[in-house]
């Protein structure tokens, strides 16, 4: 046999075993010391000149960069915008070794000198921050599992509370690494946290699962509160009445219990509150946000008060406007321009609305105002043409003609623009149904262009509407019975 | 023009490192020709091409050969790699294709993402247009911070890199999203009117769920309804996603094979480890009882060999 040949058979037996083929594969590539290198470099998820010597302090300039010419050469070091990274599969055998018990204290100490490295500094741009501020969450884990499970959840908490729900995802992508060192209770609100991104994913059959499974392992009340709360909100978005009332309730025997006292039992009145409304019941609705209103103030916390005042308001509308009313002022006076600009447009749209239904036109009018001033100002285009079509109804009910078909002109234009077809129909029939007794011409026009819209997005009931209303004698197109078909059967 | 990958008179410059792992890309001849016949069509009807494949399976080296075949055609590319720590979203993705392609070209995109981050950009930007005498455009405009990304016309054009979204606008994230993308798209198709554009997305796996929705529904979607036209998009993941149908006609999809014997056979020849041709057989069994014909085994595995021979040569 070759001397080749014997050199592969050689490898073939001894690594025949081996659960890490791959990583000692690399490892026996190098020298002693430079193999030691490599599994460093395995902790972070990019290396490159400052990291290597971060990693390992007693190298100076010219080994860190003799070590990372040899690394390059090597088939399962990839090069990437800043530095190199070893390949996933390569990585993922070596970060596990590192986990274990013979090397974790090593991997500590050099976990703390990369979080003490990643902590982002001033002057950082904000992108470079963001990439920081993960790789020293990542790293505090390494170090230290306890704070850096705070710290993940610290991050976690404020990118969700702005709705950035991939950075969630990533957050706990980052955490789901050190899975076989979390221990149970870590284990458990990690994964909490991936059935709230399913659920905010709107992703309800994997959420119920992860919930489901949870609930049978959580390890303390709080959590299991948390759960319990969760389930309920999947059953009620599905349509599940029932079984999100029995959730509800078993959550809140939980909070209201001496052990689940850090859990805050307003969450599930809040959660009972929409279930009733979504059911219809309008006096239990009312009293459930009345005491999540009453708990939050007690408790002086703005937001959760805002939310259930406006939630309240929504609720009284129509059959209480004018308490309706007194709502959402009273909501709109813990509002704050410098952080909650979506929440004011909000409140001032619901506003209108409401004074519409007082029928205080010029009142409504001066709250689409204001509303469709944020909206422009914040070059929210959809914002601006919805907020137009309703002001177009108040400047009708004003008996301002002009000033509705110039408001519906623009608003079906802003919804062209944004390509939604179903709103841009529905401001040309309106726009027709103003103008049909003064340009039978220009009605009949938008009227046209309604029904074609409303073919395009294949509405029919719409189109028969439009159809009858305008006596347009359309036949619906091949092309729109198709798409309803398929629409029909998706 | 042929289907094959070019060689172009006077090659651009490769660092020795990645000259050295082209010179040893080997296999994926179909897929190599398929992508120069693509890139050759001005008209081709599937613009996105998705490499599929497990890990260590050579996306990564089938899109950098890619790569350097558009270079070598100076063809504009951006390139797109996620990573753990550095996950783009859809600005960053944005960000990076403008950055790739030439900051200059996506002024307006630009302006918009400052205006939607930096709680310092002005609401309202006056242009000035004066019809008799000076024409004055921007006069009111101000532009902060140090993120140049590109002078054109005397006018420069910063990106303050900010990445959280200003709280005092009353714009809810999907419309924020919408508007961007929107004029990023209209910035796009603008450069590519000029020149083919490749994009390369790789470990896309690592994507978050609200990136690939909007890669598929926003970018892609641009690609379906027409309003991005001579743009291709060559994406490398671990599995292929389930492709919505709407999207299926636009897609390439490839799925990468373990390498066979020959392959192997033609890989040790190239590193200079051809055991002859009587012991080629075996150490081609050896090699592939060793690594399935995974590439990245092989490579592995080959490596090992040549540098324990160099050390210790065997008794």
């Amino acid at each position: 046999m070759s001397d080749i040949a014997a050199r592969f058979r050689e490898l073939v037996s001894g690594l025949s075993a081996s659960e890490s083929k791959e990583a000692d594969l690399v490892l026996l590539q190098l020298a002693p010391e430079l193999a030691q290198r490599i599994r460093l470099c395995a902790i972070p998820h990019l290396f490159n000149d400052a990291i290597l010597r971060v990693l390992d302090p007693a190298l100076d300039a010219a080994a860190v960069a003799a070590t990372l010419a040899e690394f390059e050469k090597l088939p399962a070091v990839i090069t990437l915008p800043g530095g190199f990274a070893l390949h996933d599969v390569v990585r993922q055998q070596l970060f596990a070794q590192w986990l274990e018990a013979d090397r974790i204290n090593e991997f500590r100490a050099a976990s703390r000198r990369m979080a003490e490295y990643c902590l982002p500094k001033e002057g950082d741009a904000a992108t470079q921050a963001a990439t920081r501020s993960k790789a020293f969450i990542f790293h505090l884990l390494g170090a230290d599992l306890v704070r850096g499970f705070e710290g993940f959840e610290l991050a976690y908490r404020k990118a969700r509370e702005e709705a950035r729900f991939g950075d969630c995802e990533a957050l706990v992508a980052l955490v789901r690494e050190y899975q076989a060192i979390l221990g149970p209770q870590l284990t458990a609100r990690l994964a909490y946290y991936e059935a709230e991104i399913a659920s905010d994913h709107r992703d309800w059959t994997q959420a119920r699962t992860r919930l489901e499974g949870l609930l049978k392992t959580a390890p303390d009340v709080e959590l299991k509160a948390r759960v319990l709360l969760a389930l309920g909100s999947v059953a009620r978005r599905t349509g599940q009445f029932a079984a999100a009332r029995s959730y509800c309730e078993q959550a809140l025997g939980l909070a209201q219990s001496p052990e689940g006292k850090t859990f805050p039992e307003r969450l599930v009145h809040y959660e009972l509150g929409i279930l009733e409304r979504d059911q219809g019941n309008f006096d239990a609705a009312r009293a459930q946000l009345e005491m999540v209103a009453a708990m939050a103030k007690a408790d002086g916390e703005r937001l959760p008060l805002a939310t259930a005042l406006n939630s309240l308001g929504m609720l009284l509308m129509k059959a209480m406007p004018d308490q309706a009313v007194a709502m959402f002022e009273s909501c709109m006076a813990l509002l704050e321009p410098t952080t909650d600009g979506i929440r004011i447009a909000q409140v001032m749209n619901n506003l209108g609305m409401a004074k519409a239904d007082l029928q205080e036109w010029q009142a409504s009018e001066s709250y689409y105002r204001q509303s469709l001033e944020i909206k422009r100002n914040a070059k929210d285009l959809y914002g601006e043409a919805l907020t137009l079509l309703n002001l177009a109804r108040v400047y009708h009910a004003e008996g301002k003609r002009a000033e509705a078909r110039a408001a519906l002109a623009r608003s079906a234009e802003l919804f062209n623009s944004v390509r939604d077809p179903a709103h841009a129909a529905r401001a040309n029939r309106e726009l027709a149904r103003l103008v049909l007794r003064t340009d039978k011409a220009d009605a009949m026009d938008h009227a046209n262009k309604a029904y074609e819209l409303f073919e395009l997005v294949g509405d029919e009931d719409e189109m028969r509407v439009t159809n009858r209303e305008f006596r347009l004698r359309k036949q619906p197109s091949i092309w729109s019975k198709a798409a309803s078909f398929f629409a029909g059967s998706a | 023009m042929g289907a094959e990958p070019q060689t172009a008179a006077a090659p651009p410059r490769l660092n020795p490192a990645l000259e050295l792992r082209l010179s040893r890309f080997i296999d994926r001849e179909t897929e190599m020709r398929d992508f120069c016949r693509m890139l050759d069509e001005p008209r081709w009807p599937r613009p996105v091409w998705f490499v599929s494949g497990g890990g260590g399976m050579g996306k990564s080296s089938l899109l950098l050969r890619m790569m350097h075949e558009c270079s070598s055609r100076t063809l504009p590319t951006a390139e797109i790699i996620w990573t753990e720590t550095r996950n783009h979203d859809y600005l960053g993705v944005m960000r990076k294709i403008r950055d790739d392609i030439g900051a200059p070209k996506f002024q307006e995109f630009t302006k918009l993402v400052n205006f939607f981050t930096d709680p310092q950009t002005p609401q309202r930007v006056e242009i000035v247009v004066e019809a008799k005498g000076a024409i004055n455009v921007a006069q009111n405009a101000t532009v902060a911070g140090n993120g140049q990304v590109g002078t054109i016309a005397g006018v420069v054009v910063r990106d303050l890199m900010l990445t959280v979204p200003r709280s005092d606008l009353g714009i809810p994230e999907n419309e924020r999203m919408a508007r961007l993308t929107d004029q990023f798209i209209a910035e796009l198709a603008a450069a590519a009117e000029v020149s083919r554009i490749v994009v390369f997305f790789d470990a896309v796996e690592k994507a978050t769920d609200p990136t690939h929705r909007w890669i598929w529904g926003e970018l892609f979607g641009a690609l379906r309804d027409g309003r991005l036209l001579n743009v291709n998009f060559v994406v490398g993941g671990r599995s292929v996603p389930p492709i919505d149908e709407a999207f299926l006609p636009l897609v390439e999809q490839r799925a990468l094979a373990p390498l066979s014997r020959e392959h192997i056979i033609e890989y040790l020849i190239r590193r200079e480890i051809d055991p002859g041709e009587g012991a080629r057989q075996q150490v081609a069994d050896f090699v592939l009882a060793l690594s399935g014909g995974n590439p990245l085994k092989v490579a592995n595995a080959v490596e090992t060999v040549i540098r324990m021979r160099a050390q210790e040569p065997l008794q």
